[in-house]
């Protein structure tokens, strides 16, 4: 722990958040919020219901602007960047409630983020003539273990295999950062694990940021908690100094004003 | 190849529909087919819209009345000869989509819908005024240049089968062009946004950017479609910019089945086909055209092609 402390000082945060507010009519859905996050673990962003969490995603990655503050990624300032543009700098993000093409087969789908991050429309080259992508979107559909729905439309998957097939087009493009909003929400235990034991081992590979209520699979994957209350920065820590915090456990946990 | 073959063997038929009507029956048919054809080409216009990027518009008569106009303008006020003047239709059409689209394609749904009424209302209005320039309702006239005229050998569309030929070969261009872009990226583009928006912005698609493209080439396509309609009747007409005309377009399109290349075609033919049968024994013909697009739109909403679809699918299986 003291080492991980130690090293703060020498890394550079990914994402840097910069005393950012946003209101929805008079309700301060995020509040003054400043954040870093540091690379090379996972990171969680926890917090009661109404907390700011996906208000925040939802700046982070475009959807809407804030009122006040900036948003830096790698140094870049995200904050007046439209969807698409923040999407192609290489940051991914999976929806609370999954979202891919549905009338789209599995391969598809993959196919077409591939081929939209490397900013192709050429109109008149037919899908079936690109090698690179070919492969590519058939070394992730092995890689989640997708091949028996390669050919089935989207909307036709079970939701675990949707969960999936989102998390491959986050993945396929190789990006430089994930966020997860709820990755595991509305899973069965047996998706769930699936779901954890993917996302765990992407952290070798890509800045992870994840936004999840289940408190086991948080204190079971995270190395790093920020916990928002009120669209402010409350605590972060590592799970154990989270787990041991007293406000934390306040607006968290104890007082039944609060809705956990 | 069996994959080509029902479009090859459609397409021999349609070629050699000049010579075969005559044999068969009146060869008043094969204007008729001819108008076919050329609504086909405008039902596709609305399909590229709805079935491909999911915008309904409400307003293509207008860059069909632009290519009408292009045409008959260019020919009757410009001199212009028959090349440049069929040029100038469907050019005419394309800058006009672009400038309305920039505007309509920010909104979607109903909002989309409505917008493009607003503007082919607009304009149709403004044709009506424009007397001068436009002949109102009554339109304008022109008489037919050659359509190419080498060391003596004319060619004319004032023949019906020459009329038919071309008419067929610039129609049949536009869809074998729209299948070419629908398999590509750009057209899988499209899909995407039709399908989630949000989830096509996610992964790095200009959505407005896309929209406007598609916006763009519907209005060609309608255009195209107002210039071979042109050239067909030798007249424009700002009746043909009413939002009506535009209406009747998406009940071709949505009966044929939207999202499907030959879809717009098969619901042109049959309505086209029910109007000119039963208007000559019955005035109210339209009755019949509502009652069986109703019909389709509960029993068969992918419409026709989609039911075809469905049909061969379950026989198989």
């Amino acid at each position: 722990m003291e080492k991980i402390k130690a090293s703060f000082a020498l890394m550079k945060p990914f994402l840097r958040i910069e005393h950012l507010s946003k209101s929805f009519g008079g309700v301060k859905a995020v509040n003054d919020l400043s954040l870093s996050l540091f690379p090379n673990r996972i990171n969680a962003i926890i917090g009661p219901n109404g907390a700011g969490k996906t208000t925040l995603f939802n700046l982070i990655t475009g959807f809407i602007k804030p009122d006040s503050g900036k948003i830096f990624f790698d140094d870049v300032e995200l904050t007046h960047l439209p969807i698409h543009a923040i999407s192609l700098m290489g940051i991914k993000r999976t929806l609370q409630i999954k979202s891919v093409f549905n009338s789209m087969t599995v391969y598809e789908n993959l196919w077409i983020t591939l081929s939209a991050q490397q900013g192709n429309l050429n109109p008149f080259r037919p899908i079936d003539r690109y090698p690179d992508i070919q492969n590519r979107v058939e070394e992730v559909i092995e890689q989640l273990d997708l091949g028996r729905f390669q050919n089935t439309p989207a909307g036709a998957l079970s939701y675990g295999d949707v969960a999936l097939l989102e998390i491959g087009m986050a993945i396929i493009t190789k990006p430089k950062m994930i966020l997860f909003d709820e990755p595991v929400c509305g899973m069965s235990p047996a998706e769930t694990e699936k779901v954890v034991s993917k996302i765990t081992a992407l952290a070798a590979q890509t800045h992870i940021v994840i936004i999840e209520h289940d408190m086991d699979v948080v204190f079971k994957m995270a190395d790093e908690i920020a916990v928002l209350a009120f669209g402010s920065k409350l605590a972060s820590g590592t799970p154990q100094e989270i787990n041991s915090n007293q406000q934390v456990k306040e607006v968290y946990f104890g007082t039944d004003e609060v809705d956990a | 190849m069996s994959a080509r073959l029902p479009y090859l063997g459609l397409l021999l038929v349609l070629v050699l529909a000049p010579w075969i009507i005559p044999i068969i029956g009146d060869s008043f048919w094969l204007s008729v087919l001819t108008e076919i054809i050329i609504w086909s080409c405008f039902a596709a216009s609305i399909n590229f819209l709805f079935g491909y990027v999911g915008l309904l518009s409400f307003g293509q008569a207008l860059f069909f009345g632009f290519g009408m106009y292009g045409v008959a303008l260019g020919i009757s006020a410009f001199q212009l000869s028959f090349w440049p003047a069929f040029f100038l239709g469907p050019f005419s059409a394309t800058v006009m989509a672009l400038i309305t689209g920039i505007f309509a394609v920010r909104l979607t749904w109903h909002y989309f819908a409505i917008i493009t009424v607003v503007f082919s209302l607009i304009f149709y209005f403004l044709a009506l005024t424009l007397k001068s320039v436009t002949g109102g309702d009554d339109g304008i006239n022109f008489s037919m240049p050659d359509l190419f005229n080498l060391l003596g050998f004319k060619l004319s569309l004032t023949n019906s089968t020459t009329q038919y030929l071309f008419t067929l070969s610039v129609v049949v261009l536009c869809f074998w062009l729209i299948k070419v872009v629908m398999a590509s990226a750009y057209g899988r583009s499209l899909i995407a946004i039709r399908d989630n928006d949000i989830r096509a912005s996610l992964i790095g698609i200009n959505v407005y950017r896309l929209r406007l493209s598609a916006f763009v080439i519907a209005g060609f396509l309608a255009g195209v479609s107002g210039s071979l309609f042109a050239l067909f009747g030798r007249y424009a007409s700002a009746s043909y910019m009413f939002y009506h005309v535009s209406g009747e377009g998406v009940v071709w399109a949505i009966v044929g089945g939207v999202g499907t290349l030959l879809g717009p075609a098969i619901g042109t033919g049959i309505f086209i086909l029910i109007r000119e049968i039963v208007s000559t024994h019955w005035q109210h013909h339209a009755l019949i055209v509502g009652a069986f697009a109703i019909c389709i739109v509960i029993f068969a909403p992918e419409g026709i092609v989609g039911l075809w679809k469905k049909l061969r699918h379950r026989s198989r299986s």
